[in-house]
Formats: C-alpha cells, structure tokens, sequence
C-alpha cells in the first residue's frame, strides 16, 4: 500500500467532513462541490488554483456516471443549477 | 327566559362527573390509551416539524440553500457518536 509521502509520488487523500454534509447519503456534497468548482471557475477563472479543491472533492464524491451526466448537461445548456457567479 | 335557563344547562356541563356528554363518551378505563395516543400525536408533529426545518428543505426562492449557512463547527443531529459539535445549527430564515 502508499507508504510515507516522501517514499512514494502519490499522496492517496480524500474529502475531509462536511458539516453541511454529515450523513452517510452524500449526494448533495457532490453537487454543491461540482457546481461551486464552475462557479469558481467563472467568477475567477480556470488558473485559479483554489477552485482545484471543489474538482478534487466532486471527483472524489461523485459516481463517474453522474460526472459525464451533468457534463453534457452543462454541453447541452440543461444542468439543473445556476452555474453564474 | 331562556337566559337563566342555559346558563343553568352550561353550569351542568362544566362539572365532568354528572355530565351525560363525559359518562357516555368519556370511559375512565381508556386513559392509558388517550396517554399513548396523544404522545404518539405529540412527539410525531415534534418529528415532522424537526424534519420540516431541518437543513435539507427548501422552501422558499430567496433561501434556496440552507445548507450553506451551518458553519463547520455546528452539528443538525440530535445526538452525535463519536463525534463533538460545540454548536447546534437552527434555521435562521423560512
């Protein structure tokens, strides 16, 4: 398994708690985080390197499925929240 | 008249014990069923309005997350094991 980070390339890590989050159904998490990382990334750009945290989180919490899911439907004009600043 | 009348029918009524109203329709072997019932009324309404003001609700369009107003050391459980919240997080707006 990944020993200390020193002896290995890839720290292994995951979300830490949410308060707004506490239960074992995480869905919203994955929300909130997939649409606050495009929020972040239109109100300040995508070389902004704390928006990173909201891409790390939703591909942690979120099914792959559910990510090409809201994917196409950002393509498509049909996610179901406001992704505006 | 009538006056003094049904006020002598409301006196009559106030007292429970000679009442025919409370002998035919109150049964005093039934208290340990209204008890249970009205704590089963009592603590369902209490569930339902724990639920209905809880973080997960939206109700209205201008708190359309309310989720987003617990801070990080608030806690929405009503017990928490193994784990401390210092705080209780209650809904500020409907």
């Amino acid at each position: 398994m990944s020993e200390a980070a020193d002896s290995s390339k890839y720290v292994l890590e995951t979300v830490g708690f949410d308060a707004r989050f506490p239960n074992t159904n995480q869905t919203r998490n994955c929300f909130q985080n997939y649409t606050d990382y495009f929020k972040c990334i239109a109100a300040k750009g995508e070389d902004f390197a704390p928006c990173t945290q909201f891409k790390k989180a939703y591909n942690s919490l979120c099914p792959n499925e559910w990510i090409s899911r809201f994917d196409e439907q950002r393509e498509n004009g049909t996610f179901p929240a406001s992704l505006e600043p | 008249m009538p006056f003094p009348t049904v006020v002598r029918r409301m006196a009559a009524s106030s007292s429970p014990r000679k009442n025919s109203l409370m002998k035919n329709w109150f049964a005093v072997e039934a208290i340990p069923i209204y008890v249970i019932i009205g704590g089963v009324l009592v603590g369902a309404t209490w569930y339902m309005g724990r639920l209905a003001t809880g973080p997960s609700v939206i109700w209205t369009k201008n708190n359309p997350t309310p989720w987003n107003t617990i801070q990080p050391d608030q806690g929405t459980k009503i017990m928490a094991v193994n784990q401390k919240f210092e705080k209780s997080w209650s809904r500020d707006k409907l």
